[in-house]
């Protein structure tokens, strides 16, 4: 028995599940009382706990630590005020890591939309293998980056599979210290980093691509238009906020790697492939420079901060302009 | 109730007799060697996977001698061994064992660690007065033992010596000797030295074999005047080693991809006999020896200038057991490192590490390896790594990744002293 009181109060989903079992006694009481000022905060309590004890409160204190000098291990530590932050600008690792991490994150948005569109735009067809080409394409988001690195490692070793293929191909200009050459190392990142996370924008687009209305498609095909100018025209102007998805997950994802740089790299040869991330990790952990390991994250999350709310900002202009 | 009987009760007789049998007992215990006291806690640790084969032993067989007693121990890489029991410690959930570098260059060096009251004294333990009083000044605190070293590192040039009698090329006793030593290994198409700088720790140990000499075969007391503000390395001749690094791998002594390679390919490649040899820690000398399925090995000192004389080695104890102050179980905690320590202890270490042991006690099964190096740690010409005595461990990250620069052309000798004076001076 459904209870009509609700049609006065369309607006409450929660009663309206609720009044549903007023058939039971006192469910009209118990609808009243939800209903008191303050309740909802009981309901969300233990969640807020558990946000501010697990990331709000450590966070905070993260960021009173980089105005320390506090070494890690020492139970007590002094205020240096924004030293820390001075001894950044100065600091040419982490100055040349900013502008690694950069790279990187702009090499992974644009491989991730280039080569994600690509792959969604040939897997959205008929063709009998799609889902398992789907899968394969796809599997490496699900695989532990650590253990993947550790195989590309490997891989680009020198007795690995792309010396080898370079020899048995008769390039063996090619075969060289792809890890070890300060130039080829960072690209070497990029290609893993790539190869991990093109299967998610992949799988985004094709997501984005469904809700391309066909008769769309179909009738821009019967007035000539070319398949360049149906992508550039129709479906990608209906994909802006597949774009904007991938673009932000992408930056993110780009500006945060660690594991595959650090099993890869370690951020050398030299300073080659230093990003923030390992920079902050060294930093804090094994120069037992925790203030100002601090502070650098903090610099970073700002960083991080900025780019993301640009570039949201920017996309979704964007999507609004195409309606 | 039954009435006790002659045969039930003790007769003086049977006194004197148990009491006979007792004396004899007692006065045999005092001529037996004293064995340390066994506790019956359980206590976890956790340590680099370099010492697995050992420790596994040691805690197999304290456990047998300890009925009840139980040791977990974990293991893994330097780094997260490094970083996670530094984060442990000072959220109070260190393991009972903690794993303890000598000197001050490391994160969990004994020099970083005692100031902040992280380790139990162990200057009362029986073994404490054993440890050579050379490695007092990368071991000590204060005055006082801090933690158990089992094992020594030596670097020097370790040689398959199957490759080696097939090379058909004899020991270099000085620098110029050993360009030639490595020139005729590479006419024959030898890699004369397998370089794997792809492996963080890699890259220092050439610089170190080449310092020992180079520096403090003329200057011993550098590491110390350094300290005091008296010497940068710019203006040492740390110079001169870098530049005979340099040297090295500008006329190709060193495999291809060096900088690329890593301590696991560099290893084989000795192993397999593609390289005669790899300048490297003693440590590693179990794990070649496993790779090449024979035990037919020998380190060899690595002479830094044209003067024999001035010949050193870089020898340090290598990373040991410090007792948590915050340990649940002390007690059982220091009887196992009294257990590793025992004479009995030491030779088993030695036997099941293949290593040299900082105790005496080493039942020389492998000192044949060791042949050369032993005359130079006993007539003091070893020199404690170079990290042991730095101030903070900025200066071997800047170390390191300068050496990998230099190597790839893309720095200066100067440029990288100069990074790693700015690093030892830094705050950290």
């Amino acid at each position: 028995m459904i209870d009509l009181a609700h049609k006065d109060r369309p607006e409450s989903g929660i009663m309206s599940v609720v009044s549903t079992g007023a058939a039971f006694s006192g469910g009209r009481r118990l609808a009243a009382s939800l209903q008191r000022p303050g309740l909802s905060w009981w309901f969300i309590t233990p969640a807020l706990a558990l946000f501010v004890f697990v990331l709000a409160a450590p966070m905070l204190q993260g960021v009173g630590f980089a105005f320390t000098n506090w070494n890690g291990l020492d139970r007590s530590y002094e205020l240096v005020g924004l030293r820390n932050f001075g001894r950044i600008a100065g600091d040419r690792q982490v100055i040349s890591a900013i502008g690694t991490t950069l790279i990187l994150a702009g090499a992974l948005v644009v491989s991730k939309m280039v080569i994600g569109l690509a792959l969604a735009l040939a897997l959205n067809t008929a063709i009998k293998t799609r889902n398992l080409l789907r899968m394969i394409v796809f599997m490496p988001v699900v695989l532990t980056p650590v253990i993947t690195s550790y195989v590309w490692k490997y891989i680009f070793s020198t007795e690995g599979a792309v010396n080898r293929i370079a020899d048995a191909l008769g390039i063996g200009f090619l075969h060289q210290g792809w890890l070890g050459n300060p130039r080829l190392a960072l690209l070497c990142v990029i290609i893993v980093t790539a190869w991990q996370s093109v299967g998610l924008a992949m799988v985004i687009f094709l997501a984005g691509l469904q809700a391309v209305p066909q008769e769309l498609v179909e009738a821009s095909t019967i007035d000539g238009a070319s398949g360049w100018q149906r992508l550039r025209l129709i479906i990608l102007p209906l994909l802006a906020p597949a774009i904007t998805v991938n673009v932000v997950l992408a930056l993110v994802q780009g500006l945060k790697f660690f594991d595959q740089i650090y099993v890869l790299t370690a951020g050398g040869p030299g300073y080659a492939t230093e990003t923030l991330s390992t920079i902050i990790y060294k930093t804090s952990f094994y120069y037992g420079e925790f203030g100002y390991g601090s502070a650098i994250a903090l610099v970073f999350a700002v960083i991080v901060g900025g780019l993301v709310f640009g570039a949201t900002h920017l996309l979704r202009r964007r999507e609004f302009a195409h309606g | 109730m039954k009435e006790a009987t002659r045969s039930d009760r003790f007769s003086r007789r049977d006194v004197l007799k148990y009491a006979s049998i007792g004396g004899v007992a007692i006065g045999a215990g005092a001529w037996l060697p004293a064995l340390p006291a066994l506790a019956k806690g359980e206590i976890r640790g956790a340590t680099v996977a370099s010492m697995k084969d050992p420790l596994s032993a040691a805690i197999e067989a304290f456990q047998a001698a300890s009925p009840g007693s139980s040791v977990r121990m974990e293991f893994g890489d330097t780094d997260p061994i490094v970083t996670t029991t530094r984060v442990q410690l000072t959220s109070g959930t260190a393991p009972d064992l903690i794993t303890v570098w000598p000197g001050g260059g490391n994160a969990l060096a004994v020099r970083q660690l005692v100031p902040n009251n992280f380790l139990v004294d162990l200057s009362d333990r029986p073994w404490a007065k054993d440890v050579p009083h050379g490695f007092d000044a990368v071991m000590m605190v204060d005055g006082k033992q801090w933690f158990l070293s089992m094992q020594l590192s030596m670097i020097g040039g370790i040689v398959n010596m199957r490759t080696w009698e097939k090379l058909g090329v004899s020991q270099a006793k000085t620098w110029s000797e050993f360009l030639d030593m490595c020139q005729k290994i590479k006419d024959q198409g030898v890699v004369p030295i397998a370089l794997g700088n792809g492996t963080g720790f890699v890259p220092q140990l050439i610089s170190f074999a080449l310092v020992a000499s180079n520096v403090f075969g003329r200057n011993p007391a550098f590491a110390e005047e350094m300290l005091e503000g008296k010497r940068t390395f710019s203006d040492s001749p740390w110079k001169e080693a870098l530049e005979k690094y340099a040297e090295l791998n500008k006329r190709g002594f060193f495999n291809e991809n060096a900088q690329g390679t890593s301590n696991q390919e560099q290893i084989d490649m000795v192993a397999t006999g593609k390289a005669a040899m790899m300048i490297m820690v003693s440590n590693q000398i179990p794990g070649v020896r496993k790779a090449a399925g024979h035990d037919d090995f020998w380190q060899m000192p690595i002479p830094g200038t044209d003067n024999p004389d001035e010949t050193r080695i870089s020898a340090s104890p290598s990373s040991g057991f410090g007792v948590n102050a915050a340990a649940k179980d002390k007690e059982t905690a220091l009887a196992f490192l009294d257990f590793m320590a025992s004479p009995e202890g030491v030779s088993r270490w030695a036997n099941s590490s293949g290593l040299a042991t900082v105790l005496p006690g080493s039942t020389g099964k492998f000192d044949y390896i060791y042949k050369d190096m032993y005359p130079l740690l006993r007539d003091g010409k070893s020199v404690p790594h170079q990290d042991n005595k730095w101030p903070n461990t900025r200066v071997q990250q800047t170390h390191t990744a300068g050496v990998q620069e230099l190597l790839n052309g893309t720095t200066t000798v100067e440029a990288v002293l100069k990074q790693m004076d700015e690093a030892f001076v830094s705050k950290s």
